[in-house]
């Protein structure tokens, strides 16, 4: 055994991979040489420290982020796979035609001066328009800001003010939702922040934590959603807990609330009493989502 | 909290005696909550992980989400006779090389004066005695920012291969699936990282000036 030999046979000796009596021979080697035995001693003891270096611990929020990341992975999965009839179509049709229909498109959008599509704003109401982030429901104040983010929104997803974000309307329905209330858009486009934090640090807002495991806030349904289940009022789900009672139950960020056990919801004040409730039996939801009311059940 | 104690105490088994593979099986088979269990499994372990790669924790902690993404998109291809725990440190560890890669800040590689003819008299330590140095303290003091910054300067791929095995404490196989390399390289890798760590943590730990120049064929 030289120095070299030791060298090349220290991780094995280190990490007890070689046979015994190289081993042996290692640690003859080491017993006898000054160098060789600083180097371990150097190696073992820096490792040591090293190992020893406090942990970083996970942010509180890091579950709820990492729901919002999922389920927006599900949701675009779930359009991808509601497009791809229209998809393979597009595919089959002759590039002559879509040219001609992009053009047209092209025409309509700076003759009209009106987002085409399913997100229109509208004109009588400044906050008429909310975006879902990945983290928070943005509701603009401003029409003009409101105008342009849900006319670029449209389809598509992009960055704003640091988050993700995508039109609300795809998640219920193609039908705006008003939020009326003043300090949570307030304090929400002013702070790009998760809507988790903002229940905390906005007292004023009348965000609702549950604790089924959702924070909703009372939104107002316009046509042709309110007439689906003949009521304006509805509670818009605006954080959920990952993987709790109301995730697994089905419950999703965007969903209007327009029932709880059966009962309509008339007025913010008197969901916001029963859903604070805590006691274990199963509560009974429904839910407009995609157009459609939904019927879940929260054990 | 409560919540969580309640799922628990609903759970015919409980989890923590379940290996990984097995919850992902109940995953699959409809119980969504097993997801979250895997996840608290193992945030905690990768964002150290990642962060000891990376140094950057906020990034760190987007690439863990990141991570937990790419297995839930890909759980169900998952072959559950192997090891969760290799499978999703392979994918953290290739989204922290990227990162590096797209930092194009790889760490200057250092010490790599490779001597590939070695003769039998050349020893790999030489010591100068100055351990009188005044400096000594203020070193001591300062070991463990030392010995981060030595981590810090190991090149991307010899940095992986050892908080693989110091911190995380896997196998030389189990390094090998994860960083897609020969047991010969991780064993290569690994003997080149802990040369260069001893070489640059040497004198703080010591008090000796030491110079290595020694190598065995780096891959």
């Amino acid at each position: 055994m030289n120095c070299k030999k030791f060298y090349r046979d220290f991780s094995g000796y280190l990490d007890g991979t070689l046979p015994e009596e190289r081993i042996e021979e290692i640690k003859k080697h080491i017993e006898g040489c000054e160098g060789c035995s600083s180097y371990n001693r150097i190696v073992t003891e820096g490792v040591h420290e090293y190992r020893e270096r406090p942990e970083l611990q996970m942010p509180d929020d890091f579950l709820g982020r990492l729901e919002h990341s999922i389920y927006q992975l599900e949701e675009e999965e779930r359009l991808k796979r509601s497009r791809s009839p229209f998809r393979s179509f597009m595919r089959t049709i002759s590039p002559v035609l879509s040219a001609g229909i992009a053009f047209a498109g092209f025409l309509y959008f700076f003759t009209s001066h009106t987002p085409s599509g399913q997100l229109r704003i509208e004109d009588r109401s400044a906050r008429s328009v909310a975006v879902s982030s990945s983290s928070l429901a943005y509701v603009s104040p401003v029409r003009t800001e409101a105008f342009s983010l849900a006319h670029f929104l449209e389809g598509f997803a992009t960055e704003y003010l640091g988050n993700r974000l995508s039109p609300l309307r795809s998640v219920s329905g193609g039908v705006p939702v008003t939020v009326e209330d003043p300090a949570f858009a307030t304090f929400v486009s002013e702070d790009p922040s998760f809507s988790s934090r903002i229940a905390r640090s906005s007292p004023t807002s009348s965000l609702i934590q549950t604790p089924m495991g959702f924070a909703a806030i009372p939104a107002r349904m316009e046509r042709p959603l309110s007439k689906l289940v003949d009521s304006e009022n509805g509670l818009l789900v605006v954080d959920i807990k990952f993987m709790g009672k109301a995730f697994v139950a089905g419950l999703r960020k965007g969903d209007v609330i327009v029932s709880l056990d059966e009962k309509p919801i008339e007025q913010a004040g008197s969901l916001l009493k029963m859903a604070s409730e805590r006691n274990s039996k199963t509560r009974a939801l429904s839910v407009v989502r995609n157009g459609r009311v939904v019927n879940l059940k929260i054990d | 909290m409560e919540e969580r104690k309640l799922h628990i105490k609903a759970r015919l088994e409980p989890s923590g005696l379940l290996k990984d593979e097995e919850l992902i099986g109940l995953f699959l088979e409809g119980e969504r909550s097993r997801f979250r269990e895997l996840v608290e499994r193992y945030d905690k372990r990768l964002l150290n992980f990642i962060y000891r790669l990376i140094g950057d924790r906020e990034r760190a902690e987007d690439l863990v989400q990141e991570t937990f993404i790419r297995v839930y998109k890909h759980i169900r291809r998952f072959d559950r006779e192997k090891k969760f725990s290799t499978w999703v440190y392979t994918i953290a560890s290739n989204l922290a090389k990227n990162e590096l890669r797209n930092r194009s800040r790889n760490p200057i590689v250092l010490f790599q004066h490779i001597v590939k003819d070695w003769e039998d008299d050349h020893k790999p330590l030489e010591f100068i005695d100055n351990s009188k140095r005044p400096d000594d303290l203020f070193m001591r003091r300062h070991l463990k920012e030392v010995i981060d910054r030595a981590v810090e300067k190991l090149p991307a791929h010899h940095r992986v291969v050892f908080v693989l095995r110091e911190t995380e404490g896997k196998s030389y196989e189990e390094i090998a699936e994860i960083t897609g390399c020969s047991l010969g390289t991780v064993k290569s890798r690994l003997n080149r990282a802990r040369n260069n760590f001893a070489t640059l943590i040497a004198p703080s730990l010591e008090n000796d000036q030491i110079s290595f120049d020694g190598g065995d064929g780096e891959q």
